[in-house]
């Protein structure tokens, strides 16, 4: 099997499941019961959380745990919403569907939501963000590097203007860990998103990141856990896995990301030696995005179909399409930054990751050209 | 692989149009999604897949006449037609 959906989710690594099982075992208490069993539930999820924190360059006390990163994304964007329901939203065209259909459901609330466009490569204008921002504006949303395209937006800078202009900001990180540290009090985003199964944590656990608690409201209602913002039964287990995938990955992650550098430049070098002819979406390698994810458009070729073949060959990707009741869509994220229908139909996602070898992607090229003589 | 094909039940033609566009009953579709995914309600995208899976079967034993519903009768039961006695030919 060649897994080249590495953005989709990747898969826990040992070490991290057997965190978790050691964390169900030694701490079977709920961490708001006052006796014994629930200190130690406590006592341990403190640790943890500072650990975390550690990690992410920043306090405990700004991060609350979610079970995913949709819900933490939620979490930041229902919480500003109830807070300041007056004001301005603004987000972007390509944002994962956890930020638009989120804030497509405010809108039905009356919200004002202005979603900047992008241009072909993926990137937002500055200036279409600093005149957005010209009414009062409670948050603005942007997805650090794109979960199609690997596409980083310039977020010191969007963020610098956000600021300038009074209002605040989050980014969804949920596809940066494993390429790049993060310092999240140096960065100063008001709020960022994070989620354990991008780098092999569990699947069921994230993260926001609050800077300042009081600029929220809570979207669930119950007890006084995550300060107040998120009640439930905290996930101590699948915490603890959270924080072993950061501290796993934290040691190799430089030496993947060389490896995922390498692959890129093979797959892409292997496809022009091969005269297959395909677009790059997004980006040149090496520029502003990630190499490890890479979205083709595959001249002459029917995505779907291609996906197929794939799985016939025991190679999984993606091909980042939705559906509506009717019919399978392209890709949003796509559609925002060119609108030529064979090149939206033809794009499929590799997305890349350290298990892969370069004879992967020289099968992956054959099959490729096995499938294009059909 | 999607090829324009004709169905014809005697002389009377009663599709034309792309493999992957072939009637298939909703049941069929159902029963290799509840096979594949374990979901007895798939979205779209599940469907589709499931389609381009039974359009494989049929392509895997595809002749140069096409098919007909006397050599597979299996193949015909998952299209939705009244008439039996069908063939479906390359256009």
């Amino acid at each position: 099997m060649i897994y080249l959906d590495y953005a989709a989710t990747t898969k826990p690594l040992p070490s991290v499941i057997e965190a978790i099982t050691a964390s169900l075992t030694a701490f079977p208490g709920n961490p708001s019961s006052l006796h014994p069993e629930g200190f130690m539930a406590r006592k341990e999820l403190n640790r943890v959380k500072d650990l975390v924190a550690e990690h992410l360059g920043t306090t405990k006390h700004k991060l609350l745990f979610t079970s995913s990163g949709t819900e933490a994304n939620n979490l930041i964007i229902q919480g500003r919403y109830f807070k300041e329901p007056k004001k301005r939203f603004i987000t972007t065209l390509t944002e994962h569907h956890s930020v638009l259909k989120t804030f497509e459901h405010l809108e039905t609330l009356g919200a004002d939501v202005v979603y900047l466009n992008v241009d072909e490569a993926g990137f937002i204008e500055k200036e279409a963000l600093q005149e957005a921002l010209k009414v009062p504006t409670a948050l603005v949303s942007i997805l650090y590097a794109n979960n199609e395209t690997g596409v980083v937006q310039d977020i010191p800078s969007l963020l610098e203007i956000t600021h300038q202009a009074g209002a605040l900001f989050h980014t969804d990180m949920v596809q940066v860990w494993l390429h790049k540290d993060i310092e999240l009090d140096t960065l100063q985003p008001d709020f960022a998103t994070l989620s354990a199964h991008k780098f092999m944590g569990p699947k069921g656990i994230g993260l926001a990141f609050v800077n300042d608690l009081s600029t929220l409201k809570p979207h669930t209602y119950g007890g006084r856990q995550e300060n107040q913002l998120r009640a439930g039964t905290e996930n101590l287990a699948f915490m603890t896995g959270f924080l072993k995938a950061l501290e796993e990955t934290k040691a190799l992650k430089d030496v993947w990301k060389k490896k995922m550098n390498t692959l890129a430049h093979h797959l892409i070098d292997g496809l022009k030696e091969h005269q297959i002819a395909f677009t790059l979406n997004g980006p040149p390698l090496d520029g502003m995005r990630f190499n490890s994810i890479l979205n083709l458009s595959i001249e002459g070729v029917d995505a779907q179909d291609l996906r197929f073949f794939f799985n016939q060959h025991d190679i999984y990707v993606s091909l980042g399409s939705a559906c509506d009741s009717v019919s399978v869509l392209p890709s949003h994220v796509l559609r925002a930054m060119f609108e030529n229908e064979a090149r939206l139909k033809s794009a499929i996602r590799f997305s890349l990751g350290p298990d892969l070898t370069l004879k992967d992607i020289d099968q992956l090229i054959q099959t490729l050209k096995d499938y294009l003589k059909k | 692989m999607n090829p324009k094909i004709e169905v014809f039940h005697q002389d009377t033609s009663l599709f034309k149009g792309k493999l992957l566009n072939l009637p298939f009953k909703k049941t069929v579709i159902i029963e290799k999604s509840i096979e594949l995914f374990g979901d007895d309600d798939p979205c779209i995208i599940h469907q589709s897949y499931v389609i381009r899976l039974l359009v494989d079967e049929m392509l895997k034993i595809w002749t140069a006449d096409g098919l007909s519903s006397k050599d597979h009768p299996e193949i015909f039961s998952w299209l939705d037609f009244h008439d039996t006695d069908l063939r479906i030919e390359a256009r």
